[in-house]
């Protein structure tokens, strides 16, 4: 291989601005626009990697996205790229790149010593060889990894960064070839919004690989140079180069990936750029102009390096400037051969044309070209790269004959003819379907608003294809449809995939090694269908899926099978059409972006206080308050204690919060909660148990009645949205009669939880206009008033079993109302406590968390909370029906109980499983909270218990996590203050 | 942040006080405007007595995903029956004793709901570029006097247009941060 003098028209290559560059710890030179294999190809370099499973040399195969072997490691570290394609990637200086094997001695040195072995690893080898004995699969796994001649993925983290964005646009057009940028140009013309995508740097496409087909008078490269200029003018139209529309998804919505500055040099690229974007686009209309690209002929050692698809060839010679041989073999069954045969006169030694067909092409042909009709390639030969081939001339039934001959050969260029792009419009369910006119699979674009133009429907000449735009473009102007696909074999394409009768090792899928005769092993061996023949042969998977070799594919099957093309079909073409990297998907939603962390008002507080986070939900909660560095437990103890014996102060503003308005307020309540609302008077609030369809527990909270026809519901902190939800969803479907709105306050109110016997003396000492005394204040009341001089909403609730109040602002004042309950309280040693301290002094006291205490599977029976399920509504509750199920009114289900260790230093695991004994491994329920109280200094935990509620007092076994059985007692889970006498706080 | 216990009158804060909200150059600008108040007013648009109602109290029911603008109020359409109302912090408590008296004796409610929303307006050469990192909306083609309710990532958030060359954000209180972050990551390569 050697450079050439670069075309004028179609190079691509600056070779005023050379470009130093490493492959494998070695130093290369190429030149501003070369790709890394282009680069490659004019060192001389041949082989560019051993293949996946046989270890085989390989060298460069095809144009671009589709090639299946020269597949490269980029860079290190936190800028690693695995698995890139030379083809695609674009030289820039100080690139770093290396062959892509996981385990270079195994692959280089080991692997090839097997190839005596090759004839016995056909198909299904590993399937077959690896079965037994079944705990060594691991074993074989990893070893067999080590082998594949692919990438190690990255194991740090990456150091750039994407993002995403959305385009809504009139038409999308996909592909900016002589038949993009012509559509491009028309519809420009218009004031339609238009979005041009291509994954190639530069845009047109394939003209670069075929500069001298004309369009009028004009070269195909002058001419879309002058499209280009044209559409630069216009402001309605956006062009994205390296950006690939990889997905296409039902109503027109279509994922592109653009490659912003992979390009360059890792040092030099701009920080506040991302490195790739993911582009979501919303289009009304689009037009597909994906094009075609080259399929290859099946022949023995057919990928020995040296031989590639003539585009391959061409796209070396014509826009990288390297002729990949001087003794050039051109075969085809296509007049493209023709074309690529005259290309190369121009500058190698010897070129021989070999031609299956015995008509004459409609291209002339330079006279320094040999043709060789009615032949074919049987065989290749050479060790790491092709040094000759041996044709056979063919008899008229396409059959070899025993007329052969050798021919010296560096360089091996195959037409078997173009497969058109079809991937996009299979993506949403359109199967391609076989045109015997085309010689290929072609799509049928049966979806509203998307059509195709160009060599995807089979207008292959730029002529053709620039014509058959413009009239595409003009129908989606004027709304008209015309035909499809071209109806003329403008290549003469005939039906010749593969050598027949001949050869072991001809290979159809380079990337799995995939052959002929593994192909026909599968449908020997029952795996009939395409799919199945896919997945036992591995047939079109890898990073290529298939782009060269799926076609191929079928048409051994078909043959094979002695069926019609069609009566094969395809694989399912899905997302996405080239490897997309995972941070790409990401985008700008990852690290702390990745979620919303919800933030109550008092956070800034919170940091200054030291607190350590959980997450809830999406809210950030402060777990506790370790004030003197001390660890999570230590910190609980002194945070229970304090508020038990004096004060303490929690953020609760997390909670859900629902306004209820409305005449029939009360009833909507009645319907949503199990227990009864009726007769709850204004000023007074009730703990409300919310159940769904089947009867069991879904949420919680406390509801007050702030006038008639107005309540304030509160929910839990993780079920808010949820429980929103599902009473729109109700009062929307199934009861619009009922006059009620519902407003989410979530955010409006503020919660500062003042909790302990000395909080009644604190709001009396921050809060002037309410009277806090037990009579004129009783428990689950609220009252409106002042505090610290802003409007405030004071309820005597409590989830710990102290004396408690909640007093609700603004949110905006919700960090003053904070910081000065705490300077307020110093005096009686407030402390503020974090979700951690809520939990064991909920638990000491028995209140259930829903969704931790219960789990879609607890009725208020089964928690013991019979008390809050009304019977004596007019009009039922949801769940109720559900109640008097056979199954949900058993009294030995599993119900919620106390469970006593026996150790009382012992803390059981949440989860843990409940047994009769040690001799009985009948499971009788778990754990569903469990903690240390430093009240009781002892354990405590809560349990669903089989037929709990009758067997308190009982002894049982709990198993631990490291297989212990402890012994413990079922009893209450109400073990603080049962009769709440800690309620009403300090006189 | 400092303690504000020391204070000895109330302390209005907004969701974003860590951050410089007042951020200018050609290309983005964004400006959070703090100390309005925010009233939910809920009732049945075909009812003759509540638009009525409405009309008493200066307000103009706005046509479904538009806003109405009247003497520096800005009344949003949010669903058939909520309306959103954005008004000066001063005149709230006089809206809301107005609006409970105008309601009296039917089926429409006004509820403060001020605490929830942090208001922002973007404008500048790319705002509306940044906007389509966070959302599938088309901007471009958001009227004058329009608005909708969507997510800006993964924020729920209420966005109008009251000027030509700009969009204003109400993002509730506790996304406010969340939301500032990713636009100052979606703005970063424009500043």
């Amino acid at each position: 291989m050697r450079r050439v003098s670069p075309s004028i028209n179609s190079a691509v290559i600056n070779t005023a601005r050379p470009i130093d560059f490493v492959f494998e710890n070695k130093k290369y030179s190429g030149f501003d626009g070369d790709s890394l294999a282009s680069a490659l190809s004019a060192n001389g370099l041949k082989v560019f990697s051993k293949s996946y499973k046989y270890a085989r040399p390989r060298g460069v195969m095809a144009p671009y996205a589709d090639e299946p072997n020269a597949l490269v490691s980029l860079e290190k570290k936190g800028i690693y790229t695995p698995n890139a394609k030379a083809t695609q990637v674009e030289l820039y200086q100080g690139l770093n790149a290396s062959a892509p094997t996981l385990n270079p001695d195994l692959i280089g040195k080991i692997k090839p010593l097997f190839k005596v072995f090759h004839k016995f690893m056909p198909a299904g080898f590993y399937y077959k060889t690896f079965m037994q004995p079944k705990k060594l699969w691991m074993f074989y796994e990893r070893l067999l990894r080590s082998f594949a001649g692919i990438s190690k993925s990255p194991v740090d983290l990456d150091s750039e960064h994407y993002d995403h964005t959305h385009h809504n646009c009139d038409v999308l057009i996909v592909g900016a070839g002589i038949a993009g940028l012509t559509a491009s140009l028309e519809l420009a013309k218009t004031n339609k919004k238009i979005l041009l995508v291509d994954e190639r740097p530069q845009l047109g496409g394939t003209s670069y690989e075929y500069p001298d087909d004309l369009v009028g008078e004009t070269n195909q490269i002058l001419h879309i140079k002058n499209i280009i200029s044209q559409l630069e003018a216009h402001s309605n139209v956006t062009i994205l180069s390296r950006t690939t529309a990889f997905a296409f998804h039902d109503e027109n919505n279509v994922v592109a990936n653009e490659l912003r500055q992979d390009h360059l040099t890792p040092s030099v690229r701009n920080k506040k750029i991302s490195r790739q974007r993911l582009h979501k686009i919303k289009a009304k209309h689009v037009l597909l102009t994906t094009g075609a690209s080259e399929r290859p002929i099946a022949f023995d050692n057919n990928d020995l390096p040296g031989i590639m698809l003539s585009s391959a060839g061409l796209s070396l010679l014509n826009k990288f400037s390297v002729l990949c041989g001087e003794n050039v073999v051109i075969f085809t069954n296509n007049d493209s051969g023709y074309t690529t045969a005259n290309y190369f006169a121009k500058y190698a030694d010897n070129i021989c044309l070999i031609d299956v067909r015995n008509k004459s092409s409609r291209v002339a042909l330079s006279s320094k070209v040999k043709l060789y009709s009615n032949s074919a390639i049987i065989n290749a030969n050479g060790k790491d790269s092709v040094k000759s081939v041996t044709i056979s001339e063919l008899d008229s039934s396409s059959n070899l004959t025993d007329n052969r001959q050798t021919i010296v050969a560096d360089a091996v260029l195959i037409s078997g003819g173009f497969n058109p792009i079809v991937h996009l419009d299979c993506h949403t369910g359109s199967n391609p379907v076989w045109d015997d006119n085309l010689v290929a699979f072609a799509p049928i674009l049966d979806k509203p608003c998307r059509s195709g133009a160009g060599a995807l429907t089979g207008y292959i000449y730029a002529q053709d294809a620039s014509d058959n735009a413009s009239e595409q473009a003009n129908n989606i102007i004027s709304g008209s449809t015309t035909k499809l696909l071209a109806s003329e074999n403008y290549l003469n394409t005939v039906q010749f995939f593969n050598v027949p009768g001949f050869g072991k090792k001809q290979f159809i899928d380079m990337q799995n090694d995939v052959t002929t005769n593994d192909i026909e092993l599968a449908i020997r061996e029952n795996y009939k269908c395409i799919e199945h023949i896919k997945r036992y042969t591995a047939l079109g998977f890898g990073t290529d899926q298939g782009k060269t070799s799926n076609v191929l594919g079928v048409a051994i099957a078909a043959q094979s099978q002695k069926l019609k093309m069609n009566e094969v079909g395809t694989t399912t073409f899905r997302p996405a059409y080239t490897p997309v990297a995972f941070g790409a998907l990401a985008g700008q939603h990852v690290n702390d972006l990745f979620d919303p962390q919800r933030f109550t008002p008092m956070q800034p507080s919170h940091v200054n206080n030291k607190a350590v986070f959980e997450t809830v939900g999406q809210w950030m909660r402060p777990w506790y308050f370790p004030q003197n560095g001390e660890n999570m437990d230590k910190a609980v103890l002194i945070e229970c204690a304090q508020t038990r014996n004096s004060l303490g102060v929690i953020d609760a503003s997390t909670l859900g919060k629902i306004e209820i308005h409305g005449p029939d307020a009360r009833e909507f309540l009645n319907r949503v909660y199990s227990n009864n609302w009726t007769k709850l008077p204004v000023g007074v609030c009730r703990y409300g148990l919310m159940l769904d369809e089947n009867g069991m527990i879904m949420d919680d909270g406390v509801t007050a009645c702030i006038k008639e026809d107005h309540f304030v519901m509160t929910t839990t902190t993780g079920g808010a949205a949820r429980v929103y939800q599902w009473l729109e969803l109700w009062l929307q479907t199934e009861w619009p009669e009922l006059k009620v709105f519902l407003s989410s306050v979530t955010d409006h109110f503020s919660t500062t939880a003042v909790v302990g016997p000395n909080s009644r003396k604190l709001m009396e000492s921050i809060c002037s206009d309410i009277d806090f005394s037990q009579e004129d204040f009783p428990f689950m009341h609220w009252r409106d008033g002042t505090v610290c001089g802003v409007k405030a909403r004071v309820m005597r609730i409590s989830f710990s079993g102290e004396l408690a109040y909640e007093i609700n602002v603004q949110s905006n004042y919700g960090r003053y109302i904070w910081d000065k309950v705490i300077a307020s309280g110093n005096k009686w040693g407030i402390v503020q406590y974090g979700t951690e301290s809520m939990h064991v002094l909920r638990a000491e006291k028995g209140y259930i968390i829903a969704g931790q205490d219960t789990d879609g599977s607890v009725t208020p029976y089964d928690a013991d909370l019979g008390w809050a399920v009304s019977k004596n509504k007019s009009f039922s509750f949801l769940g109720n029906r559900s109640l008097y199920r056979s199954d949900t009114s058993r009294t030995d289900r599993k119900q919620l109980v106390g469970i006593l260790t026996e150790d009382k230093k012992l803390v059981l695991a949440e989860g843990a499983q409940m047994l009769n004994s040690t001799e009985d491994n009948k499971m009788l329920g778990h754990i569903t909270s469990s903690y240390y109280s430093p009240t009781l200094k002892r354990s405590i935990a809560m349990g669903l218990v089989r037929d709990g509620l009758n067997r308190k007092g009982d002894k049982i076994v709990v198993s631990t996590a490291k297989g212990d059985k402890v012994n413990a007692t079922i009893g209450s889970y109400v073990f603080f203050d049962p009769k709440g006498l800690k309620m009403n706080g300090n006189k | 942040m400092n303690n504000l216990a020391t204070s000895t009158e109330p302390v209005y804060e907004s969701a974003l006080e860590k951050y410089s909200t007042n951020f200018v150059s050609d290309n983005w600008q964004i400006k959070e405007t703090k100390k309005l108040s925010y009233v939910l007013i809920r009732g049945l648009q075909d009812d003759e007595r509540f638009l009525s109602a409405l009309n008493s109290l200066g307000l103009i029911m706005p046509e479904p995903m538009k806003i109405t603008v009247n003497d520096n109020r800005t009344f949003i359409w949010v669903s058939p029956d909520e309306f959103l109302l954005v008004l000066e912090s001063n005149d709230k408590i006089e809206f809301i004793d107005k609006a409970n008296k105008a309601f009296s004796n039917m089926f429409a409610y006004v509820i403060d709901n001020s605490g929830s929303y942090t208001n922002l307006t973007i404008s500048g050469n790319n705002y509306l570029d940044v906007m389509a990192k966070l959302s599938p909306y088309d901007y471009l083609n958001l009227k004058k006097h329009s608005a909708l309710s969507t997510n800006l990532a993964k924020a729920p958030a209420i966005i109008f247009r009251s000027r030509s060359d700009s969009i204003t954000i109400l993002v509730r209180f506790s996304f406010a941060d969340y939301l500032w972050r990713i636009l100052e990551n979606a703005s970063s390569e424009y500043t």
